[in-house]
Formats: C-alpha cells, sequence, structure tokens
C-alpha cells in the first residue's frame, strides 16, 4: 500500500513550519503551510504522485512566502519582529531584514547545513544563485557583527 | 575581526530563536476541511466569469483574424501537395476552454494564456510558435522539419502564476493530423516545481489536458520526448514536421486570493495579469530608468543563463563572465530581450572559469555604507562599489537598489566594456590601483548619468 498524503505531510511538516517561520514570521507560518497543501490539493495532485515531496513542498513554502511578502508589501505592513533571547538582538533584526531569497539560503546553509548544491534542489535555482545569495547574507551579517566588535 | 565560525554561530542563535516561536504544525483535518471549504467558495461565478471572459476574448481574436485563415504550410506545399482544407468563415470560434473541451469540474482554474509569450526550439516559417497561443485552432506552430526531434516550447509568464493544466490541441483536420508528427511523450518542467512532469499523450484529434499543479511558476518548458510517426493520407505523402495548433495554459493568476472576511466579489470580471509598477530605478539612463517592481526579482534572478562575451584588451581577449536573463515579471518585457546581469563571484571557493579573469557584477542593490563600512573600502557612492579581485581578477560591483539582484541591458554592457578596457595596464592584466578603480567608477557613472 503506497503512502498517503496525510503521511507525507505528517512527516515534513515540523521542518516545512520552521522553514515558513523563518522566512514569512511564526505568526503567518501556518497561513503558509495551509495554503501550500490547499493549493496542491485544490488543484487535484496528490502529494503521492511526487518522487521527491520535500523539495516540492520547500519550495512551494518558499514561493508562497514570497507572494505573500509581496502582498504584505503591497499593503506596506512590514516584515516580522521576534524576541531575542539567544541571539545578539542587532544580528537577529539583520536575519529578519534580509530579502526572503537570501534568508532562505542562509538558514538551509547554516541552520539546515546543507551544501548549495542540496539548496539550490530545495529553492529552485542554480547552486551558483545560491552561493551568491549567501554571500550577500553573509555581507550584511558580518557588518553587522563587526560594528558589535 | 569577524570570523566565518562567528558569523555562523550567531546566524543560527537568530534563527534558532525565531524557530522558539513557530507555531505547532496544523493538523491535517485542519488542512484538508480548509480545501473543501475553499471549493465550495470556487462554485461561485468566479470561474465562470473567468471562462466567458475567455471566451468572449477567444472569439474577438477569432473575429479580428476573420476569413483570411487559410492552411498553407509552406513545407507541405513544397512537397508537391495541395494546402488542405479551407476553413469557412462562420466556423469562426473554436472550443478553447477546457470547461468545454476538456471536462474539469466546477472548480476549473481560469485561462491564463493570454499575455504569455512562447518560444519553440524551431519553428517552421508561416508556422511559428506564436501560433500556439494565438486562440486560433486553425494556426498551428510547425517544427523546421525535424520531426519533432528535441522539440521544446517554452512559455513565459509575465509574472508568477499557478498552473493547474495544460491543454493541447492537435491539428484538427484529420489529413493534416495524421501527415504531421505528433507529440506522444513529454516531460514538463517549471521554475518551481522540483520534479519534472512526464507523460504520454493518446493519438487522438481531441484535444488533452496535461495536469501541471505549479504554485508559482514564471517559465514552462514542453519537451517532446516521443512522436508518433506522420502518414500517408489519401495519396498525399507524410510531412517532416510535428505540429501543434494550440496550446492554453489554466490555472491562477495569482491575483490577491479572496479571505474569509474579503469574500469573492462575483460581479467582477478577472483582471489579466498585471505588472506592479512601483519604484522606479534610480539610474537616469533612459535605458535604465522604467518602471521596475522589486519583488518580483527573485523570480527572475533564479532563470538566468551563464555565459561570457568576449572583450578586448590592448589586444588581448578576454572573457567576461555574464548571465542572460530570461523574460519575467520585473520589467515590461521589451527591456529583456537584450537584458544582462553580469555574474559576481564571492570567494576563491567559487567554481570561476579559468579561462575568465575578468569578472563583472553589475547589479541595483543597495549599498548602504553606513551599515556596512566594511564592505566599500573604496569609499564609492552608496550604489556603486567596486574592488579588486585577487592578484589577476577584478570584481565591479555597480549596485543599487534593496539588496536584490537588478539589471543591466546590452549600454551597460557597452559601459562595462569600456570600464574593463580601462582596467587594463600593460602586460600584466588588471592589476590595478585602488586609485585607478575609484577613477573607472567614477567613468562608469558618468557614462550611465550621461
Amino acid at each position: 500500500m503506497g503512502v498517503t498524503d496525510e503521511e507525507i505531510y505528517v512527516k515534513y511538516r515540523d521542518e516545512l513550519i520552521r522553514y515558513a517561520a523563518v522566512l514569512v514570521g511564526p505568526s503567518d507560518a501556518e497561513d503558509v503551510l495551509s495554503s501550500v497543501v490547499m493549493r496542491a490539493l485544490k488543484s487535484g495532485r496528490s502529494l503521492a504522485d511526487l518522487n521527491e515531496p520535500r523539495p516540492y513542498l520547500m519550495k512551494a513554502v518558499l514561493h508562497e512566502s514570497l507572494n505573500r511578502k509581496k502582498r504584505r508589501r503591497t499593503e506596506d505592513l512590514g516584515d516580522y519582529a521576534v524576541e531575542a533571547k539567544q541571539s545578539q538582538p542587532e544580528v537577529l533584526k539583520a536575519v529578519i531584514d534580509l530579502p526572503t531569497r537570501q534568508r532562505a539560503a542562509i538558514y538551509l546553509s547554516y541552520w539546515g547545513g546543507m551544501n548549495s548544491n542540496e539548496v539550490a534542489e530545495i529553492m529552485g535555482c542554480r547552486p551558483a544563485t545560491v552561493r551568491r545569495y549567501v554571500h550577500l547574507a553573509k555581507r550584511k551579517l558580518e557588518a553587522v557583527l563587526s560594528d558589535d566588535d | 575581526m569577524t570570523t566565518d565560525q562567528q558569523t555562523i554561530e550567531a546566524t543560527r542563535a537568530a534563527f534558532e530563536d525565531i524557530i522558539d516561536e513557530a507555531p505547532l504544525p496544523p493538523e491535517w483535518s485542519t488542512v484538508t476541511g480548509s480545501v473543501q471549504r475553499l471549493h465550495l467558495r470556487e462554485d461561485r461565478p468566479r470561474w465562470l466569469v473567468g471562462v466567458g471572459a475567455a471566451l468572449g476574448a477567444a472569439a474577438v481574436v477569432i473575429v479580428a483574424i476573420g476569413a483570411v485563415v487559410v492552411f498553407s504550410d509552406g513545407s507541405n506545399d513544397a512537397q508537391g501537395t495541395p494546402a488542405t482544407t479551407e476553413v469557412p468563415p462562420t466556423t469562426a470560434a473554436p472550443e478553447l476552454t477546457s470547461t468545454t473541451a476538456v471536462p474539469k469540474g466546477a472548480s476549473a482554474p481560469i485561462d491564463i494564456t493570454d499575455g504569455i509569450t512562447v518560444v519553440a526550439s524551431s519553428e517552421l516559417p508561416g508556422f511559428e510558435a506564436i501560433h500556439l497561443v494565438d486562440g486560433d485552432l486553425d494556426r498551428a506552430w510547425n517544427d523546421a522539419g525535424l520531426r519533432g526531434l528535441d522539440a521544446e516550447i517554452t512559455i513565459t509568464f509575465s509574472h508568477p502564476v499557478g498552473v493547474g493544466y495544460l491543454v493541447v490541441h492537435p491539428l484538427r483536420d484529420e489529413e493534416r493530423f495524421l501527415r504531421n508528427y505528433r507529440v506522444q511523450g513529454y516531460e514538463i518542467t517549471t521554475d518551481d516545481l522540483a520534479e519534472p512532469i512526464s507523460g504520454r499523450l493518446t493519438d487522438t484529434l481531441d484535444p488533452q489536458q496535461i495536469d501541471v499543479a505549479s504554485t508559482a511558476t514564471t517559465v514552462l518548458t514542453l519537451k517532446v520526448t516521443t512522436r508518433y510517426p506522420s502518414q500517408p493520407f489519401d495519396g498525399g505523402p507524410p510531412f517532416d514536421e510535428l505540429a501543434i495548433a494550440e496550446i492554453r495554459v489554466f490555472g491562477d493568476p495569482l491575483l490577491d486570493e479572496p479571505s474569509a472576511t474579503n469574500p469573492i466579489d462575483t460581479t467582477t470580471t478577472i483582471a489579466p495579469p498585471v505588472i506592479v509598477e512601483s519604484t522606479t530605478s534610480r539610474f537616469t539612463s533612459p535605458d535604465l530608468d522604467v518602471p521596475e517592481d522589486p519583488f518580483l526579482w527573485d523570480h527572475y534572478v533564479a532563470n538566468a543563463k551563464s555565459g561570457d562575451v568576449p572583450v578586448e584588451l590592448r589586444g588581448q581577449l578576454f572573457k567576461v563572465n555574464y548571465e542572460v536573463m530570461k523574460p519575467m515579471g520585473a520589467l515590461p518585457l521589451e527591456y529583456y530581450s537584450d537584458v544582462y546581469e553580469v555574474g559576481v563571484h564571492e570567494s576563491a571557493t567559487f567554481l570561476l572559469d579559468p579561462d575568465s579573469n575578468i569578472l563583472v557584477s553589475i547589479g541595483w542593490q543597495e549599498w548602504d555604507a553606513a551599515d556596512a563600512p566594511d564592505a566599500n573600502p573604496l569609499g564609492f557612492p552608496d550604489d556603486a562599489v567596486s574592488e579588486q579581485w585577487g592578484p589577476d581578477r577584478v570584481l565591479i560591483n555597480i549596485d543599487a537598489d534593496r539588496g536584490e539582484f537588478g539589471l543591466v541591458n546590452e549600454s551597460i554592457m557597452k559601459v562595462v566594456r569600456f570600464a574593463t578596457l580601462n582596467t587594463a595596464q600593460g602586460s600584466s592584466p588588471l592589476t590595478i590601483s585602488e586609485a585607478e578603480m575609484r577613477r573607472i567608477a567614477a567613468d562608469v557613472f558618468a557614462v550611465i548619468e550621461s
């Protein structure tokens, strides 16, 4: 018997909600994840039909986040805020202020421990583009950290 | 001095704080319940209005094309066979919506074909790729007599859309249908789906549906992997062309979605995709002073293809790496035909082209000297920075706007060539002084602003 859509969802949902939280903020993460699954299901497509559901879902989360950000920016609502507990507030703010794709790239690289090829698969772009995202993000973060020194 | 490890650890701590506040993921039943509610909502006349508008638009197109629709396949004529059936003007409006041709149910997505651009791997004169999306089933695309080998059709949307499915219309005249090659196996890739979608069409005169179910597609490619062979018909010989009459794209244009508190206005027709004009370039060059939507930049950045341009420096030929952007949604399409983004290279660990010793980056990226003084050691203006790249490499960034990557067009490539030409001094190429880099930047901006 094959894997069901629900089993696939349950398998990846924790990872997906964390990724969504990083991209759009904790308060909107649930909406993003729900929207991704809704879009997949309303199109009549089964998650179980996918050979590689994880990169598909991760990419869908990124695109949904970008679309959401686009709409929000249009409404001038700004970025999200998170309380700094373990991190330096300036670094946390710098991370949140990164463009979404740069934040995704650096999250998957630094937090997820993926190399640029793996991140590229998740993000749907070329490894060189991932390296560029990471570079630009790192440059901004290093600048913040240097200011703290 | 901040080390890489310090940066990584500080960043990880920031992510830990964000993730700590992440909610629990919703239960499956909650999500699927939302889907059921959505389906109920989509039963409203929105789709009917959209489909009606598509039908209306198709009818207008067909009427405008009028009675001049005649099958006159140049290659087919060249083979000494008569042109096939003429279509009487009264048969103007073919069936172009999946709701009639390929039933999809009450929640069928709308036709989002209008406004897309389509390019084919080859085309026969008179049977260009544009006929794939012209709303006319009697005007077809033919490949250039290649029997469908390596045939590819690339569809580009003006902004990201959710593609539900395609409807592929074969030639509807039986003789033409049989005498041309037809699509059998296909593979579809998009820039937002990780996996290609492959399948097989039936050898039938009927239109057929290919499910895609993407979420934010800007480029979709349909590759023909196998073909049904052409065959003689009623004494006429087979042709060498693969033919498709029409491809219609159905899906979600990803305009603002209705919410529970702001339900769909059933009296409103579906607007075509629009390009948001939210900013204007800081550059004053007429070539670059165009409206752009920075929120869509991400979508084309991932779709560049790279290459190089030769630059002659004092009689010696060098290569400049670059990336050509595919048509996307950030700018009106006419600005994309010769738009470049020149490649950026960050560290020696990157896979640099060993034959390339001029690496140029031009983009629009905010350069906030106040926030990142160390990154601008040469003190260029806020929207420009150049830095020496290794002992024999030079990296020139011309950056402005919002921390995303940007665009240059051919006129700016001339500036790049101008700048790189000025970096070549003597036989040891591209080892330049800080003062010279300052001069180059000044020259570049003088040209850009002129």
